[in-house]
Formats: C-alpha cells, structure tokens, sequence
C-alpha cells in the first residue's frame, strides 16, 4: 500500500495545525492578524515545496516556525534594527510573576499593547518560550543565537511585560 | 493572571478560533510556489552555493558504467558540459516503458566532468554537469540555462539537510534502496527516484513527465548513473 501523496499529507497538516499556528503568530505580531496570516501563509507555502524532505525529518513544526520568525523579525527590522544586548548572568528558569503585581482589568488589547512594546526577538523568545514551551536550545536554533541570549531575552521580556502591565501602586511600592 | 502564559492567552480574544482550517488555500499556494520553484530550477542550488553552505560528500558507483572513456575526470570545475551522445545505439531494455515514451540509449560520447553516464533518453543531451547536479535536457531546448530544471532530466546528490528517504513507492536501482514519487505524489509535473549509492549515500533522478517513463524506466536510467567523489550535496 503506497504512502499518501504531499496534497493528502499537507493538507491534513493544515487542517490539524493551522488555526494554533495563526493564534501563536498573533502572539509574535503582537495582535496584527493581517501580518500574522501573511507570515503563516507564506510558511505553509514553502513547508509544500519542502514537504518531501520535512517528512523524512519529521521536523514539520521547527521548519514552519523558522520560517515565521525570521520572517517576522525581517520584516519588523526594515524600517530600523534594534539590537539586543546579553545580561551578564542571564536565569535559567522561567520565573513566574509577583503575585499582585499587575493591575486589575487587564484586557487582551493592554496585553496585546504591551507585547507591542517588545522589540520583536525578545517577544519572539518569550512566545516560543512561554507559550509554546520550547527549550532554551530550541528556541536559541530558531532565533539563530546563543542559549545565554534566549535566557536574557526571555527573562527580559517577561521583565518588561510585567512592568507594562504592572499596577502602578505595587510597581512604585515594591521596585522604587 | 500572574503566569505569563496566561496573559499571552488573554492576548489572544480576538484571534481566530476556528477548530478546523480549509486546506484548499494553502494547497494552491504551495502548488504555485513550488512551480515557480521548478521553473527557476537550480535557484535553491544556486543560494547554497553562494551561502557557502554545500558539504562534499565521497561516493562511489550508482551503478555499472557501460561506456567508460572520454574524460570523466571528477573535475569540480563548475563548468557546463556540452556533449552529446550518440542516438543510434541499442537501448538497454527490451521495451520501452510506455507508448509515447522517450527510449534509453547507451551513452557513447564524452563523459561529463562528475558523473559517469550509461544511458541517456534518445536524442536528449548533456546541457551541464557542476559538483551540484548534472542536467539532461531535450533536443532543441530552448531554455539553455543548465540551473534550470524544468522539463529536464536531472541527478542531484539528496540534499544534506534530508535524512534517508521514505516517501513514495519502493524502487530498487541495481540492489540498493530506491523510493519513487510519481508526479502526482510529489505535487508536480515531475518524477522523482531517490536511491541509494554506494557507500549509503543517497542520490535523486528528477525526470519530466515529457518522457514518458515509468518508475522501471527510471530506475534503469539511475542504474546507469555514477556520482564521483567530487560531487556536492546542496542544503536546504
């Protein structure tokens, strides 16, 4: 009995994958659906020309979200580039937040504006990191950089979100 | 609401939530880039080379070599081939693999720099051989760019990003392991044999529909071709 053929197997990728893909790119875009359907749009594009050697690897998720995130960061670093900057002695685990930290009534929109607020390789290290639940390697081989640096970025990132978020009376009381 | 996950969660209110995506979109848009790809032929070559990403890799026979001579070197010079071969000698099947079908004939003129060839499609000749692919185009084509692939015969090393092949249907060539995808199982208009050499590396015939061949055909192409040591596997 002959193996389906790519048409069969994309598409039951598709249909099984492609909804999480695109909620996890609104995440990295920072809530632009338009981007985020363009990035996976052109990542499942070239996933079907690949598929052939993807199949043998089997490394069908690494592939795509290589593709998105490069494309993303491409495509956010045209009009300026911010580079990133390591921490001298970055953490290891991924730490929770204060409790009682952040302010009450917080919305997707304030989530949303603060991930806005993150330069696009940190936020893309705390999206693959926090909500995809990558290793610091994995996600160190899809960000094209150190594991010391997806540390400090993730760490950052979670720093910064908190901080956007935080309930300024905590904030002042606690960090100032 | 302290987890990070969970804020990152709340983030997503207004993202889509379908349960179950229409492939059809992205079935047409993988179809139409993966013409465009074939149509530029050797471009992802090409990239790797110019990336400095290739890995040289050491084999040996594909095959019996029927018509040695000529100057098959294993220069890795990068430089087209332009040789013919003769169109009159005896095909080594008994029949050709389908009506309409493009006969194998045995290779008689100078051999291309990497690769030893003993069967060649009626008529057809060699348009470039580099340390990356060695390219068999029809009589008269037009398209004389030997990086482009499209509607022609062509012998890659796997690339070496690719681990050892599953897909398609099993198709020996000369003992070894060989897997074959029909054009419809490979999405194009294209066949494509990848098999196994000697010292377990892995090669790929991509043939155009245009000859016609069945998987045997092909196979008894392949069976012919020798990759020498100075072939290169692209990546990617």
């Amino acid at each position: 009995m002959s193996r389906p053929s790519r048409d069969e197997e994309f598409s039951a990728f598709v249909r099984a994958r492609r909804v999480d893909l695109l909620r996890s790119t609104c995440l990295l875009t920072a809530g632009d659906t338009h981007l985020a359907e363009d990035l996976v749009q052109t990542a499942l594009a070239r996933l079907y020309v690949a598929w052939p050697r993807v199949r043998r690897s089997g490394t069908y998720f690494g592939y795509v979200w290589r593709i998105i995130v490069n494309a993303h960061i491409d495509e956010i670093r045209r009009p300026s580039r911010r580079r990133e900057r390591n921490v001298p002695e970055p953490p290891d685990a991924l730490a929770p937040l204060p409790p009682d930290s952040l302010r009450s009534g917080i919305d997707g929109h304030d989530v949303r504006a603060a991930l806005a607020g993150l330069p696009p390789g940190m936020r893309a290290a705390v999206v693959l990191r926090y909500w995809l639940d990558l290793s610091v390697e994995q996600t160190a081989e899809l960000l094209h950089c150190s594991e010391g640096t997806v540390k400090s970025q993730t760490a950052k990132g979670a720093a910064r979100l908190r901080e956007l978020l935080a309930d300024p009376q905590v904030s002042e009381g606690s960090t100032r | 609401m302290n987890d990070v996950k969970e804020l990152l969660n709340l983030a997503l209110d207004k993202a889509p939530a379908d349960t179950v995506s229409d492939p059809r979109a992205d079935l047409e848009r993988g179809r139409r880039l993966l013409r465009r790809r074939r149509l530029l032929g050797g471009a992802g070559v090409t990239a790797a080379i110019a990336a400095g990403a290739l890995v040289p890799v050491a084999l040996h026979g594909g095959g019996p070599v029927g018509q040695p001579g000529g100057s098959a070197a294993g220069s890795a010079s990068g430089q087209a081939a332009r040789t013919r071969h003769a169109s009159s000698a005896p095909r080594p099947s008994k029949a050709p693999a389908g009506p309409g079908s493009i006969a194998l004939v045995a290779w008689t003129g100078t051999q291309p720099p990497g690769y030893r060839v003993s069967w060649m499609p009626r008529d057809w000749v060699v348009q470039g051989s580099t340390p990356f692919a060695l390219t068999i185009a029809p009589p008269g084509d037009k398209d004389t760019n030997p990086d482009s692939f499209l509607g022609k015969l062509v012998v890659m090393l796997q690339s070496a990003d690719a681990t050892s092949p599953s897909a398609g249907t099993p198709q020996p060539v000369n003992g070894r392991p060989g897997f074959f995808e029909s054009a419809a199982q490979a999405g194009g208009d294209t066949e494509i044999l990848t098999f196994q050499v000697a010292g377990g590396h892995w090669a790929q015939v991509q043939a155009p529909m245009s000859l016609g061949w069945d998987s045997a055909e092909l196979a008894r192409f392949a069976g012919g071709v020798r990759v020498l040591s100075t072939a290169q596997a692209g990546r990617g």
